[in-house]
C-alpha cells in the first residue's frame, strides 16, 4: 500500500471511530458491538478463576474452625437481607390488596452464570460466560450474595446461541435507581427493619466501585437521622416486584456535601467488590 | 498472526485480570503495553494499523463508546512511532517513556470524552493509571522483546 493510500484509509478509520465514540449516540454503536460481547469469555474465564483462587488464598488464610466468626456473619447477613427483602414484599402485598405476588426464595428465579471477566476500559461492568439457558433477557436484575450487582445489559440468550452477555454494575456511573433506608433495631430481643423517614433517596453510581445517594437535603437527611451503617434498599418501581427491598448498599458516610452545604453527601459500599464476582445470579423466571 | 494472538490474550489478560492488579483506584492497562511493544518495532504503517485494531478489539471488553479506545491508540501509536525513530528499542527506559506517552495521550482522549458526557473521570485517577502502567512496561515489554522474532517484524526503512 502506498503511503499516500495509507494515509487515506487511516484517517478515514480514526474519523469512523472519532465519529462512533464522540458524536453518534451511544446506544447506536453499542447495539452492534452486543453480537461479541463473549469473544474473550475463553480465556478471560479460565484466567478470572485462577486470579479469584489466588486472591481467595492470599486475603482469606484458611481457619480449621468448623464454623467461625466469618461464617456466622455472613449468615446473619444474608437473614437480614431477607427479612429486609421480605418486609418490603409484605408492604407490596398490604399496598397491592388482591394482587398476587411471588414471595419466594429469589435464587429459584434465578439462573447461577460465572463471570468471566471484568470491563477492560474503566467502567463497572461485568461479561458472563453464558450457558444456552433461557429466560433471561436484556434488563433482568443481576444478583450477588449481598444485593443487587446491576442489570444485564446484552445477551443473545433468548436466540439460543451459546454467547456471553454484559452486566452493568450498580457502581457504574450514571446508573441510578430509587430507593429507602432501613436500619436494623432490636425491640425485646427481635432484630426487625425499620424504614427511615425520608425523601426516597435517588441512588447513584460514582464509578470505581462507588456508590452515592443524590439530591437529598442536609435538612431531610438529619430530620430522617441517616447514619453509618444503615441499609439502603431497592425500592423502584422501573424495577421486578421480586427485587424490591434488595439491598444496594450499606451507608459508609454522612455529610453535608462540600460544594453546597445545603445538599446531603450519602456514600455508600456495596458489600462486596462487585468487580470480583465469582458468579451472580440472572433473574430468569419474571 | 502472532499479531492477532497477541491482541487477543492482550485483551483477554486485561478482562480478568485488572480488578485484581487494581492498586487503590488505579488499574493498569495491558493492552497498551501490547501496543507500545508493536508500535516501537513494527514499520510505521503496520505500527499504526496495529495500534488502531487492538484498540477496536479493547473496545469490545468495554461499556466505552465503541470507537473510544481504537482512536486513542491510533493518536498514541502516532506519537511512539514518532518518537520511536531515535530510542534504542531494547532499553527499559525506551519501555518506560514510551508507555508514559501512550498512556498520556490515551488519558487525555479518556478525559476530553469524559468531560463531554459530563461523567467524573478525574485527571489525577486516569494519570495514576498511566505511571502504573508505565512502571510495568520494563517488567513486560522487555520479555516481549526476546520473542520479538515470533512477530517477524521488517526493518523500518531510515
Amino acid at each position: 500500500m502506498s503511503g499516500l493510500r495509507f494515509q487515506h484509509v487511516f484517517l478515514a478509520l480514526m474519523s469512523a471511530a472519532f465519529l462512533c465514540a464522540f458524536v453518534l449516540p451511544p446506544g447506536l454503536t453499542d447495539s452492534a458491538r452486543l453480537g461479541a460481547e463473549g469473544l474473550f469469555n475463553p480465556l478471560s474465564y479460565p484466567i478470572r478463576r485462577v486470579a479469584l483462587s489466588l486472591d481467595e488464598h492470599l486475603e482469606q488464610p484458611r481457619k480449621s474452625d468448623v464454623i467461625d466468626a466469618q461464617s456466622l456473619a455472613d449468615e446473619n447477613d444474608q437473614l437480614r437481607q431477607e427479612v429486609a427483602r421480605l418486609a418490603a414484599g409484605v408492604e407490596n402485598l398490604q399496598r397491592l390488596e388482591g394482587e398476587r405476588q411471588t414471595l419466594g426464595d429469589l435464587k429459584s428465579l434465578c439462573v447461577r452464570v460465572p463471570v468471566a471477566g471484568a470491563d477492560a476500559g474503566g467502567r463497572d461492568a461485568l461479561f458472563l460466560s453464558m450457558p444456552r439457558t433461557a429466560g433471561a433477557v436484556r434488563e433482568n436484575p443481576v444478583l450477588y450474595s449481598g444485593g443487587l450487582a446491576g442489570r444485564l445489559e446484552a445477551s443473545r440468550w433468548n436466540t439460543g446461541s451459546a454467547s456471553g452477555a454484559r452486566v452493568r454494575l450498580i457502581t457504574d456511573e450514571g446508573f441510578a435507581v430509587t430507593g429507602a433506608f432501613i436500619r436494623f433495631t432490636n425491640v425485646n430481643g427481635v432484630i426487625t427493619p425499620a424504614r427511615l423517614a425520608s425523601p426516597a433517596p435517588l441512588v447513584q453510581g460514582l464509578g470505581g466501585g462507588k456508590l452515592g445517594v443524590v439530591g437529598m437535603t442536609w435538612a431531610d437527611c438529619v430530620r430522617a437521622r441517616i447514619a453509618k451503617g444503615d441499609w439502603v434498599i431497592l425500592d423502584d418501581s422501573l424495577w421486578p416486584r421480586a427485587v424490591q427491598g434488595v439491598r444496594l448498599g450499606r451507608v459508609v458516610s454522612v455529610a453535608p456535601l462540600a460544594s453546597s452545604a445545603l445538599f446531603a453527601d450519602i456514600r455508600l459500599s456495596p458489600d462486596a467488590d462487585l468487580t470480583r464476582l465469582a458468579d451472580v445470579w440472572v433473574m430468569a423466571g419474571i | 498472526m502472532a499479531f492477532f494472538i497477541l491482541s487477543y490474550v492482550t485483551v483477554a489478560l486485561q478482562s480478568g485480570l485488572t480488578p485484581f492488579l487494581r492498586v487503590g483506584s488505579s488499574e493498569p492497562s495491558l493492552a497498551l503495553l501490547a501496543m507500545v511493544f508493536i508500535t516501537i518495532n513494527a514499520q510505521r504503517q503496520a505500527a499504526l494499523l496495529g495500534a488502531f485494531i487492538l484498540g477496536a478489539m479493547l473496545d469490545l471488553a468495554t461499556r466505552q463508546p465503541f470507537g473510544l479506545f481504537a482512536l486513542s491508540y491510533g493518536l498514541a501509536a502516532l506519537a511512539v512511532v514518532w518518537a520511536a525513530r531515535s530510542v534504542h528499542r531494547d532499553h527499559p527506559l525506551t519501555h518506560f517513556f514510551c508507555a508514559l506517552l501512550a498512556g498520556a495521550i490515551t488519558a487525555m482522549t479518556l478525559l476530553a470524552h469524559a468531560r463531554m458526557r459530563h461523567e467524573s473521570l478525574t485527571a489525577s485517577a486516569a494519570f495514576a493509571g498511566v505511571l502504573y502502567t508505565a512502571l510495568l512496561a520494563p517488567f513486560l515489554i522487555g520479555p516481549l522483546q526476546k520473542a520479538k522474532r515470533l512477530f517477524s517484524f521488517q526493518k523500518r526503512a531510515p
